[in-house]
């Protein structure tokens, strides 16, 4: 333990040096701008940053790259909140909440609110990363195909908390995404239902999708009542800071997210977009008053945007003690790892301890100066929606444009995105939620291939599904998952027949 | 408009055609030709990619000991598995000698499998720049002695043993294909199972496969640590990090098996242009950085200029071959 400590201090040693923290600063600066632009994701900037820090040191370059993830991932709630624009597909579900709190006046909230989860997921995932990360790898790569298919399953289940009134047209938004997510490349190496469309052979980048149905459906929608009533104009009521109620509402949705996306960011292959999920069905099993949910619950901001920053903690845990990528910005992660002469995995920290420790001092005070820098910002962000509803429609407009564009740089993927933006429109007239259309299509693949990998190795038999204990826990999970609100209500309904006060007693 | 744009390269082509006799008689036949301006390196990937990281790499060599006195940039084209790009390359540069493409395997697999209207006969081959190894491995604690013992419980029964891979066409599912239907086995039989390329090592060391084949570098560092025991390797010969590994080859397997990276140039890319890259990617195989950046990534030594075209008609024959025999490729 005193040698733990020993490490932190000289990683911490290291990491404050005027140097390092000036590329932290960088780092956590870009990153927050890409994460509000949509569609240049971390990915993206990370690859684009490895030429630029080669020769530098491999310290100082890895502190700017990690600042430049989690910024990311706090800068992706931003114009979620404010435009129901996904900047980065783990904020997806941030728009669920945040936009309509936004419409409320609760701009600031929402954004503070979403600043301070990330701060404190950022730092409980760090610290779970320095004590638990060898342990944690070591249960992560039990997880073999059949616990990944059965998790993904556990993630379906969480469209029930996703969907509006009705159960049906849920389930209708979450089949489109799984059909979906079969377009592309299958694990056989062919094109599946790409109808010739080269653009389509890799499948439907689901940033696409994204963009089309919440940011351009919403625009369409905007615009199409936009001559004949009185738009309703965002105002920004209150402080850019919350109520002690608010904070009171957010404390266990942070605890919780933190935790939730540590663990989920832990398993290769999983995310921070599953966590982000996750939290969001969490939160909403766990309310007492689900009916707010959709309709700008703080704890569906709070969460989520937790769940998502500690999955980055997460993520690092297989990346560091085994070299193996979790998500799209870990492995390039690795790339620049090994561009240094760097090998993440199991001998890391012996070889390199210095690199790694001061990679993860640098973590923390990437957090403190994410939250100094963003807690401003959000007053400045405030007054950006403070503008007519036309202009601001069309700047939501040009913003999902380009954030299209520039996630692969086809056109192809613009008409995609307006077709999807078309559909986004139609589905808010008609009721139906796109949210687990987007969840269903981040899930469809990995619970493919993980279904097709479980059952090769159990020669057809479905039975390795339920023979192996974490997937048949995870299969109870599921079923407690879907019936819970049921069994809820049945046990409710009882204690009240019987005349006994069906709340309140605990 | 694609009248005007076609009859436009043509003329561009002739006076070109012009220039070069001209030159070519003032200056006699061995006159020094270079690109006039900005040169791009197309990469049918995203950036951190096996594409775009072999260009960079080479980039990096060539700045580093000014190879080249011209800007080069790195333009990334991704989608279709690098289809879209080799498609621009022929449908949009042809006799063009100011942009090139970093590529690999897939070339290949990707006409086989007519996933890609075009393949190497429809560019130009430049030069192979290094290559990729394999390498066999159990888990440490597996009772699977060496790579002989493997194949004959393969041989006894295909089901016996579960092997990991990439998922087809990717170079190290076609390495595992290649090395056991090498070994007589009918690969349709084994029980195979694809992961994303990172996601092996995992697998293997989670005790869910019982053997895997991936690439040396991806894998080295496990057995460094003593997590994994390293059966046999695809290259011509053992690897300089693992000596007392012996190659497939060695073990009774007459088998060798590589990924390769190299350059194209486009349909009708102009000889001078062809030879002036040829020479300047020797130049950069030979420095220091370039030696530096292989042994980083794990690229074994494999350059070839000359004959590079040859190479890639044989590439594709072996890559029909294990397809075929994998029952992934069924027409024709």
């Amino acid at each position: 333990m005193t040698d733990f400590f020993a490490n932190l201090v000289t990683g911490f040693g290291i990491a404050v040096t005027p140097m390092n923290l000036v590329y932290a600063f960088i780092g956590c600066l870009v990153g927050t701008l890409i994460g509000v632009l949509p569609g240049i994701g971390s990915v993206t900037t990370v690859a684009l940053l490895i030429p630029i820090t080669f020769g530098m040191n491999p310290t100082s370059g890895l502190i700017l790259m990690a600042g430049v993830y989690y910024g990311a991932m706090y800068g992706g709630s931003t114009t979620s909140i404010l435009a129901n624009i996904p900047g980065e597909s783990s904020a997806v579900v941030t728009t669920l909440d945040g936009h309509p709190m936004a419409k409320q006046g609760r701009a600031g909230a929402a954004l503070a609110t979403a600043a301070i989860g990330s701060f404190v997921a950022g730092t409980i995932a760090t610290a779970g990363l320095m004590f638990l990360a060898p342990s944690l790898a070591s249960v992560a790569i039990r997880f073999g195909p059949a616990e990944y298919f059965s998790l993904m399953l556990l993630g379906l289940t969480a469209v029930s908390a996703l969907g509006g009134r009705s159960v049906v047209k849920s389930l209708i938004s979450m089949c489109l995404g799984l059909l979906l997510g079969t377009v592309g490349l299958d694990m056989g190496g062919f094109p599946r239902f790409n109808f010739g469309v080269v653009e389509l052979y890799e499948g439907v980048d689901f940033i696409i999708p994204a963009i089309g149905l919440f940011a351009f459906g919403e625009a369409l929608d905007q615009a199409a009542v936009v001559r004949r009533k009185q738009m309703t104009h965002f105002e920004f009521k209150g402080r850019a800071w919350l109520t002690r109620e608010e904070f009171r509402k957010s404390t266990a949705p942070w605890l919780r997210g933190s935790v939730l996306g540590f663990l989920v960011g832990v398993l290769p292959g999983a995310g921070a977009t599953i966590a982000s999920f996750f939290s969001y069905a969490l939160e909403r099993r766990m309310s007492r008053h689900p009916e707010e949910f959709g309709k700008g619950a703080i704890e569906g901001v709070a969460g989520p945007e937790a769940a998502n920053n500690a999955s980055v903690g997460g993520a690092m845990v297989p990346l560091l003690t085994l070299g193996i990528p979790g998500s799209g910005t870990t492995a390039i992660l690795l790339g620049a790892f090994m561009m240094f002469g760097l090998q993440p995995g199991p001998l890391l920290f012996q070889k390199n301890p210095d690199v790694i420790w001061a990679l993860i001092a640098s973590m923390y005070i990437g957090n403190v100066m994410l939250l100094v820098l963003n807690l401003p910002l959000i007053r400045l962000f405030v007054k950006l929606i403070d503008v007519r509803p036309a202009v601001l429609v069309a700047a939501v407009l040009v913003l999902s444009t380009v954030g299209v564009y520039a996630t692969n740089g086809r056109t192809f993927d613009l008409w995609l995105a307006l077709g999807f933006g078309v559909l986004g429109y139609l589905a808010r007239r008609a009721d139906f939620p796109p949210a687990p259309l987007i969840l269903a299509l981040v899930l469809e693949r990995s619970m493919e291939d993980n279904f097709r990998r479980a059952t090769t190795l159990s020669d057809g038999s479905l039975t390795i599904f339920v023979s192996r204990p974490i997937s048949a826990a995870i299969l109870v999970l599921c079923v407690l998952s879907l019936f819970s609100p049921y069994l809820q209500s049945w046990f409710l309904s009882r204690r009240s027949a019987r005349g006994e006060p069906a709340i309140g007693r605990s | 408009m694609r009248n005007t744009l076609r009859s436009s390269s043509r003329a561009a082509l002739g006076v070109v055609a012009v220039l070069a006799v001209l030159v070519a008689t003032a200056l006699g036949a061995s006159a020094e030709w270079a690109p006039k301006g900005n040169v791009s390196w197309m990469a049918g990937a995203g950036p951190g990619s096996g594409w775009d990281t072999t260009a960079r790499a080479a980039l990096q060599a060539m700045t580093a000991h000014k190879v080249l006195k011209h800007p080069v940039t790195v333009v990334n084209k991704p989608g279709g598995a690098g289809a879209i790009a080799v498609a621009e390359m022929v449908n949009q540069h042809k006799g063009k000698d100011d942009v090139i493409l970093v590529t690999s395997l897939p070339l290949i697999t990707n006409k086989i499998m007519g996933t890609s209207p075009y393949g190497y006969k429809n560019l130009t081959p430049i030069v192979r720049l290094a290559a990729t190894h394999y390498l066999v491995a159990v888990p440490a604690n597996s009772d699977i002695k060496d790579f002989k013992d493997l194949i004959a419980r393969l041989r006894k029964d295909p089901k016996s043993v579960s092997i990991g891979g990439s998922t087809p066409p990717a170079d190290d599912w076609a390495a595992a294909m290649a090395v056991f239907g090498g070994a007589g086995l009918d690969v349709t039989k084994l029980k195979f199972i694809g992961y994303d390329g990172a996601q092996v090592a995992g697998a293997l060391l989670g005790g869910h496969i019982q053997a895997a084949v991936n690439t040396v570098g991806e894998f080295a560092q496990h057995v460094e640590a003593g997590k994994m025991k390293p059966l046999a390797t695809t290259g011509p010969e053992r690897e300089p990090k693992f000596q007392s590994v012996p190659t497939v080859k060695e073990s009774g397997v007459d088998v060798v098996f590589m990924n390769w990276r190299g350059f194209v140039g486009p349909p009708g890319m102009p000889k001078e242009a062809l030879a002036y890259w040829q020479q300047k990617f020797g130049e950069t195989v030979k420095t220091q950085t370039w030696e530096d950046l292989r042994a980083r990534y794990s690229w074994a030594d494999a350059f070839m200029a000359d004959g590079f075209d040859r190479f890639l008609a044989e590439n594709d024959r072996l890559m029909s071959d294990i397809l075929k025999n994998a029952g992934v490729f069924k027409k024709k």
